[in-house]
């Protein structure tokens, strides 16, 4: 701040790269050409040279490995996180009105979907309201793994368009997680999924039919615990233990809890646990947290288990996690306990 | 009237027909910005989507008093075709992309109140000083880099990097005593 320099070019910088993106060269070619074949060409051109390929001078390689390390440092991810939100705005009401002077109609089928989409994410909201919580802040993960998923439905439904189907060891039995949050938040990644990947067989004149939003909310669990998996580099994998109780079936009876502490998300992988009848009693989770000075475990989420065979349940802990020593599910009367008498406890899973 | 300024706080709190209707309103301008900035149809219909449920889960944070809804929507969008383009680069793409045929689009004429932002936005950009003014567009609308301005105007690219700064100072503070006034609004 002593160095009004460097503050100064500080300042250009961050205004050029909200006005020409990361590079200043990635918008060539496209004064020569102008007209729609030429679009393709400048978000290649775009593209191309966004890293490292500096020929024309006007910026050095130091900058660029400047901008860029200062982009990895957060998150590699939002770069406008890093610009003067205000060049932003400047920025954006500029586009804007470089949008209106060609204006394109958006095509149907594409604002079919969106809006399905928008249905979806509004019941999701809905229900999150409902249950009176706001998750708002993991949404984006949740935009990007709909991303990959995807991507994984466009290639798997490429040429033949046949349907999308998960092997069956992939395919969980339904759960439906008692008054979660994640319960709307799976379902709107299903839904969205289903939506997505009816809209790539579409284009592609698969015309398929969406099946019921129980498996596949089901199966958005079972994506959301692999990625989990992949993504987080902090996730404990726990084998559950079992208790001595009716619910569980020997031999049968199994699975695991995985945790990342980081993004305080985490799935129990429930294989062949009893199905609970929710008007008598329901299963519990129960997180022990060393670092709590409360002795009191963290209540992480009542919820059902209405099929047979392997369900995933996400953790839906009410309280931020510090450390976890254990995992713990009891049977408790509908609604569950605020302080469980651990009367019944089918699985235990710790370090 | 009223309802212009209010969608995105509607749809924050979770009025239904809201999210349809910001769809309606915005779905030609998301879909033009998506083009300009995407390789393919396909491309964009993924941004597209996207940028929607990033518009709707943003929707709570839009602050009237720092721009229209229209340019927080331009805001997010851009936001979200940057990171595309980013991550697309990352992917390291073969150079002999095969051209493909791209279904030609519809013009269309955008909604009043957004054309009616957009002439206010030329209007703030005609405001400027002439050079300021020519830098931005070339630099926006004709999506021209910077040394190619340079080239073009016969400028030194330092003085092109500083008056495309200075116009947007300008701009920004213009849209913002515009949005603070009451006359200058929609509303």
């Amino acid at each position: 701040m002593n160095q009004p320099k460097d503050s100064d070019d500080l300042l250009i910088r961050r205004a050029t790269i909200a006005l020409w993106g990361e590079s200043n060269d990635d918008r060539r070619d496209a004064s020569s050409s102008g007209g729609d074949t030429s679009l393709g060409a400048i978000a290649r051109s775009r593209g191309d040279v966004s890293r490292g390929d500096v020929s024309r001078g006007d910026v050095s390689r130091g900058d660029v490995s400047r901008i860029d390390s200062s982009i990895d440092l957060h998150d590699s991810h939002r770069l406008d996180d890093d610009l003067d939100d205000e060049f932003q705005w400047a920025a954006a009401a500029i586009e804007l009105y470089g949008a209106s002077r060609q204006s394109r109609a958006m095509p149907s089928g594409l604002r079919e979907t969106i809006a399905q989409l928008g249905d979806a994410w509004w019941t999701s909201q809905a229900a999150d309201r409902a249950v009176g919580s706001d998750r708002g802040r993991g949404a984006g993960l949740d935009i990007r793994s709909l991303a990959d998923d995807r991507a994984v439905v466009k290639r798997d439904g490429e040429g033949e368009g046949h349907r999308y189907v998960r092997s069956a060891s992939e395919r969980a039995s339904v759960v439906q997680p008692a008054g979660s949050k994640g319960a709307a938040w799976g379902w709107f990644a299903a839904a969205a999924c289903l939506l997505l990947a009816c809209f790539a067989w579409a284009t592609r004149g698969g015309g398929v039919t969406g099946n019921g939003g129980d498996g596949a909310v089901a199966i958005a669990f079972a994506d959301q615990r692999k990625a989990l998996l992949l993504e987080s580099s902090d996730v404990l994998k726990w084998s559950w233990q079992l208790g001595s109780d009716s619910a569980v079936q020997e031999g049968k009876s199994g699975g695991d809890v995985v945790w990342s502490n980081r993004s305080q998300k985490g799935f129990m992988r429930l294989v062949g646990l009893k199905p609970n009848d929710p008007s008598k009693e329901q299963y519990q989770l129960w997180i022990v947290d060393s670092r709590r000075s409360d002795p009191q475990p963290v209540d992480g989420g009542v919820f059902d288990v209405t099929a047979d065979g392997e369900v995933i349940v996400p953790i839906d802990a009410k309280l931020p996690i510090g450390s976890v020593a254990k995992f713990v599910v009891t049977v408790e009367p509908p609604g569950g306990v605020v302080v469980s008498k651990l009367s019944r406890v089918p699985l235990v899973a710790g370090g | 009237v009223e309802q212009d300024a209010s969608l995105l706080d509607r749809i924050a709190a979770g009025d239904e027909p809201a999210v349809t209707e910001c769809l309606d309103r915005y779905g030609d301008l998301v879909w033009s910005v998506a083009r300009r900035y995407c390789d393919s149809a396909a491309d964009a219909e993924d941004a597209c989507q996207e940028i929607f449920v990033d518009l709707w889960q943003s929707a709570g944070r839009f602050d009237p008093s720092r721009g229209s809804e229209v340019t927080f929507v331009m805001v997010i969008a851009r936001r979200r075709l940057i990171d595309r383009r980013r991550r697309s680069a990352r992917r390291l793409q073969p150079a002999g992309l095969e051209p493909t045929v791209e279904p030609a689009d519809q013009r269309t004429s955008l909604p009043l109140e957004i054309r009616e932002e957009a002439a206010m936005v030329e209007q703030a950009i005609d405001e400027l000083k002439p050079e300021q003014s020519q830098i931005l567009r070339m630099a926006i609308i004709d999506g021209l880099s910077q040394s190619e301005i340079a080239t073009r105007i016969e400028m030194p690219i330092g003085t092109v990097k500083s008056h495309a700064r200075r116009g947007m100072e300008r701009l920004r503070s213009v849209i913002q005593s515009r949005n603070a006034s009451p006359s200058g609004g929609d509303r």
